[in-house]
């Protein structure tokens, strides 16, 4: 018997020295919408300094609108980028729309000249413009791209048949409407998308809030009204303001209790990004991306984070995500999402630079946990030259 | 009083064993086979786990040695979540004798996996995981019991399990350029000590006739507690060749419970229906509303005092200590689980028998639906088995007794069911989740 029971413990002693095998789980990476949270990506998944994707060496790149270039393959992170920066050569206060791409999703910019390849595709020409376009929202619809803009007037609609040379709507197809009482400023910052039953959704940003417009052509716009039991125009998004003590927000320390930090997006929310989808169990939700600033305009405080808002269905305000989609304090704003099969890369831009800060595309992925391919620091971009 | 001191002996040799798997696969193959169903009916090895009581059951000394395999086929919106295998070796030894005039027996049991000794894995609360069984069942489990049987009708035993707690210490320490991170030179240290935790398991065998036996099982509730303590202590720079800025000092303390296993109570029958047919019923209660969250809290103490010439460089902006973890907590509730078995004789000869089995265990998901925040990933379990069984007797003249093989196969089906989201802007969103899970293993004993 106690033979046995030697055996036994032997045997359990030889196969527990072979034990110390693998670490946890698979390399499936857990379900997720897409839509967040990301994270910035790491220094050897960008060919420059992390997270930047398109870095101009001082020279801006704004408000980027992702594309897939080869929209049938869902494995290819082909991507066409269109930004906003300052005339190449020239410079200046007036701004163009600009066209980059990168067949791994992140080589925008060569190292040392980053940006500097990328193809002018929309100047201001119109009266209506104000001599800059900005805000751009590419969408392909059939064999077409339709590129959204902002301009001094409101919302504009060029259209292409290779996403680079673009006719332009001689008028803006969204513009500013006095009537509507919480559009502060001219309507900017567009975004379409095209939803299962052909029509068009646009959110847009004015004053502090954002909005929505549906089109059955995506030429012909159409205000919608977020809430229909008020009588006035309402958003579909409004910022959150500032949390009183009554709600839960900072007392000054009345109850004893660690403050709560206050929204990221209590004082503006800009730059919709739609994006609408359905889900595993055939429910249509309408997300929408966007920049939560916590500070008035030109305030030293304000800072801003990229949140995340939805509704189900086709109609109504969007409830808002509390937990920021993507935060790495550099001032980042205007998020645009591209996804493949592996995963989703938001891009926006951020603050690059310590001392002279300028504006670059950063990139974030989601899930956070997968792992993008590894990139050489240099030698040679995969962006093409554009004609 | 021999077997009594080497039952003492394993009790003390079994210093990391676990949380164990054996809830959901089982333990041998006769038991897995008959779908769990074997508290009344149990007198080998498996009798470790089933009903401590049915060891004294055992016609002689009996060694048992197995493996089994089982493969998760677990798809959460379509793609296959990767839950890893659980395999290892099935074990474990009976000794009956007698003390004092009164039948007494000694066992025990073992399942040791062959991927890992012990894990341990704290995740996000909002992060997805198949909860029972993503982590839960990497666990070796050891048992140590002893039975008596004080009256031809009535059996009794009791023992441990065993499992343990994780306390550790990680340290970094280091230098880390803000501007060149890459450049970072930290050195880690990482302590761990794994301390022994036992819980009780006792049951009792009641002989109703020569044909009905019925069986009370409780085993006790466990919990595994993690506790890591992380301390990073380094200076900022803001270039590798540049003088320290300042030092930060970040403290961590994150304590939570990592593998958590309810109490259960099990009342079990046996029906010796023909001399060659058998069924079994057992039921079991967990008690899942115990069950304690996976989530660590967060203690925090973050030190960054600015550079004391000039502050902080523009543009860079400490961090500051993070929120605390606001816990949700994961509200279980407690489920009965029936187990139905039955065994046929189908073939018997002078020197040998052959066995069929069957059984069916349905395990309804203590887990609720998850609408909010949290993804503990769960569907209501169907486990259909089959199993073989051989029986060799007098097969060696050095083998006074039988030689038996059993075999198992187990597909648990978990339907495919939608969660919906109460939040339409859910970083998780709706998902579609279920899949399968096979289960095979054998195991041969050897009486003396």
């Amino acid at each position: 018997m106690r033979r046995a029971a030697l055996l036994l413990l032997l045997g359990g002693a030889a196969a527990a020295c072979g034990a110390l095998g693998s670490v946890l789980g698979s390399d499936a990476a857990p379900p997720s919408a897409g839509v967040g949270p990301f994270r910035a990506l790491y220094s050897n998944e960008v060919r420059g300094k992390a997270p930047y994707v398109l870095d101009g060496n001082g020279i801006a790149y704004r408000e980027p609108s992702a594309l897939a270039a080869d929209p049938s393959d869902p494995s290819s992170m082909s991507v066409f980028l269109y930004a906003v920066t300052p005339p190449p050569l020239t410079g200046g206060p007036t701004t163009v729309i600009v066209r980059a791409r990168a067949d791994d999703a992140r080589s925008f910019s060569a190292t040392g000249d980053g940006g500097t390849l990328s193809t002018v595709v929309l100047t201001a020409s119109l009266a209506w413009e104000g001599g800059s376009v900005a805000g751009p929202s590419a969408l392909r619809v059939g064999s077409s791209v339709y590129l959204y803009y902002a301009a001094v007037g409101g919302i504009g609609l060029a259209r292409s048949s290779d996403g680079a040379s673009f006719t332009k709507e001689p008028a803006p197809i969204l513009a500013h409407d006095p009537t509507v009482r919480w559009e502060t400023t001219a309507p900017f910052a567009p975004s379409v998308a095209q939803l299962p039953d052909g029509s068009f959704d646009m959110m847009y940003a004015a004053g502090v809030s954002i909005g929505e417009a549906t089109s059955a052509d995506g030429v012909h716009f159409t205000r919608v009204d977020a809430d229909l039991s008020t009588p006035a125009m309402d958003p579909v998004l409004s910022p959150l303001g500032a949390p009183t003590a009554a709600d839960g927000g900072p007392d000054g320390g009345a109850d004893g209790a660690a403050e709560p930090a206050p929204p990221f997006d209590m004082a503006q929310v800009s730059d919709p990004c739609v994006l609408p989808t359905t889900t595993p169990a055939g429910r249509t939700v309408i997300r929408v991306l966007y920049t939560g600033f916590d500070g008035a305009v030109g305030s030293s405080t304000r800072s801003s984070a990229i949140g995340l808002a939805a509704r189900f269905g086709a109609s109504g305000p969007l409830v808002r995500q509390p937990e920021p989609a993507f935060s790495i304090s550099k001032q980042e704003a205007a998020p645009t999402l591209f996804t493949w099969s592996g995963g989703a890369l938001l891009y926006v831009h951020a603050n690059e630079g310590l001392f002279s800060p300028y504006a670059a595309i950063a990139a974030g992925v989601a899930p956070t946990e997968i792992m993008l391919s590894t990139l050489a620091p240099d030698g040679g971009s995969t962006q093409t030259l554009l004609p | 009083m021999r077997p009594f001191g080497l039952a003492l002996a394993l009790v003390l040799l079994a210093g990391e064993a676990r949380a164990n798997p054996v809830d959901v696969f089982g333990l041998g193959s006769r038991g897995t086979a008959m779908g769990g169903a074997q508290a009344a009916d149990v007198s080998d090895f498996s009798a470790n786990y089933y009903n401590p009581a049915g060891l004294a059951r055992a016609p002689g000394v009996e060694l048992s040695l197995g493996y089994m395999r089982a493969d998760h086929f677990l798809y959460v919106n379509g793609t296959n979540s990767g839950v890893d295998p659980v395999k290892g070796i099935v074990g474990g030894v009976v000794a009956p004798g007698r003390v004092l005039g009164i039948p007494f027996a000694f066992g025990a049991g073992l399942f040791l996996p062959d991927d890992f000794l012990s894990r341990v894995v704290a995740l996000p609360q909002d992060q997805p995981r198949w909860e029972l069984y993503d982590n839960r069942n990497q666990r070796l489990y050891i048992a140590a019991n002893v039975a008596v049987s004080p009256l031809p009708w009535l059996q009794l035993g009791g023992g441990v399990a065993f499992m343990a707690a994780t306390t550790g210490t990680l340290g970094i320490t280091g230098s880390l350029p803000v501007l060149k991170a890459a450049d970072a030179e930290l050195r880690h240290e990482v302590s761990a000590d794994l301390t022994a935790i036992r819980y009780p398991q006792v049951g009792a065998r009641i002989e109703l006739s020569k044909r009905v036996a019925l069986a009370l099982v409780y085993r006790g509730q466990f919990s595994e507690k993690l506790d890591i303590h992380a301390i990073l202590s380094g200076e900022i720079l803001l270039l590798p060749s540049t003088p320290a800025l300042t030092t930060a000092y970040y403290d961590i303390e994150t304590v939570s419970v990592s593998a958590f296993l309810p109490q259960q109570a099990v009342l079990g029958s046996s029906f010796q229906i023909t001399d060659d047919l058998r069924a079994n019923v057992d039921f079991t209660y967990v008690n899942w509303s115990a069950y304690v969250s996976p989530v660590a809290s967060l203690d925090v103490k973050l030190n960054i005092p600015p550079p004391p010439n000039g502050g902080w460089p523009p543009g860079i902006i400490p961090p500051t200590t993070p929120a605390p973890t606001a816990v949700i907590p994961l509200d279980m509730h407690d489920t009965l689980v029936p187990h139905l078995g039955v065994e046929w004789r189908a073939l018997g000869r002078p020197n040998w028998e052959g066995f069929i089995r069957g059984g069916y265990e349905y395990d309804m998901s203590p887990i609720p639906a998850q609408t909010g925040t949290t993804n503990y990933i769960d569907r209501d379990r169907h486990a259909f088995s089959f199993g073989l069984g051989l029986r060799l007797k007098r097969l060696l003249r050095e083998l006074p007794g039988d030689v038996r093989l059993d075999g198992h196969a187990q597909l648990s089906e978990m339907f495919s069911g939608a969660t919906l989201k109460s939040s339409p802007a859910d970083y998780v969103g709706d998902f579609v989740a279920g899949g399968h899970i096979w289960n095979v293993g054998g195991n041969m004993t050897v009486g003396f």
